[in-house]
């Protein structure tokens, strides 16, 4: 299908690799069904050889757009527990993780931060993915981890 | 709002499936066990209403330059180690 998107410009979409969203994302309870763009194959301005930035794109709202990070490349140490039985995860191979990326202007300089504690649980086989709360985590919300000092300010 | 006393110990029923049970009072707190099925979540309402803030503003309040700088910013990073 063709999406007409705010970011991408005009986009052909294979609904095929649509994933679910079973109830939404918090503040977002109509985002049900999203293509991800990334891995090296982002349309539009976010193309380049990355493997860690991927834009989660609502596919029934052109709008609506996440960056988002492989979250292993800025935090290593990153880790949690989940319970893949509750999410109907058959093989934890299946399992792709990303964290939704904020972009702050603060004066002259913008400051990135990705949201630790609510990772996007993405499972490939059976196309589904959910925003995971987790529930004792000390993961912050705002995990910071660049400032971008050039272009701004304007 | 429903309102109920209850003593430690006793139940509230939500539906068919939902308990809440009073498990441990102190001055000014309360331990409260939840049984849920899997499919309903339980939040503390001041970390589900953090985190839905930030959806919001990752959504939007971004300029257009921001993120051409952040996408390549991440482009950037060597490859994830795992």
């Amino acid at each position: 299908m063709l999406l007409e998107t705010t970011r991408f410009g005009l986009v052909d979409v294979d609904e095929s690799q649509a994933f679910e969203i079973p109830t939404g994302i918090p503040g977002f309870p109509d985002l049900r069904r999203a293509v991800l763009f990334g891995g090296g194959t982002a349309p539009g301005q976010a193309t380049g050889d990355s493997h860690n930035l991927y834009w989660l794109q609502d596919l029934d709202d052109g709008a609506l757009a996440f960056m988002c990070v492989v979250p292993f490349a800025p935090f290593p140490d990153y880790d949690f527990e989940i319970d893949e039985q509750g999410l109907g995860i058959e093989d934890p191979e299946d399992v792709t993780v990303l964290t939704i990326v904020t972009v702050r202007r603060e004066g002259g300089v913008a400051e990135m931060s990705t949201n630790l504690r609510a990772p996007l649980i993405i499972d490939r086989r059976n196309r589904r993915l959910h925003q995971v709360i987790l529930p004792d985590s000390t993961w912050p919300v705002r995990a910071r981890f660049a400032e971008l000092v050039s272009n701004g300010g304007r | 709002m429903l309102v109920l006393a209850r003593r430690v110990g006793e139940n509230i029923l939500i539906g068919d499936d939902i308990v809440v049970t009073v498990l441990e009072m102190s001055r000014d707190q309360v331990r409260i066990g939840i049984r849920a099925p899997r499919s309903v979540s339980v939040h503390r309402e001041e970390v589900y209403q953090e985190i839905l803030l930030a959806n919001r503003e990752a959504a939007d309040g971004r300029t257009g330059d921001d993120v051409v700088v952040a996408a390549a910013t991440i482009a950037d990073l060597p490859p994830k180690r795992r």
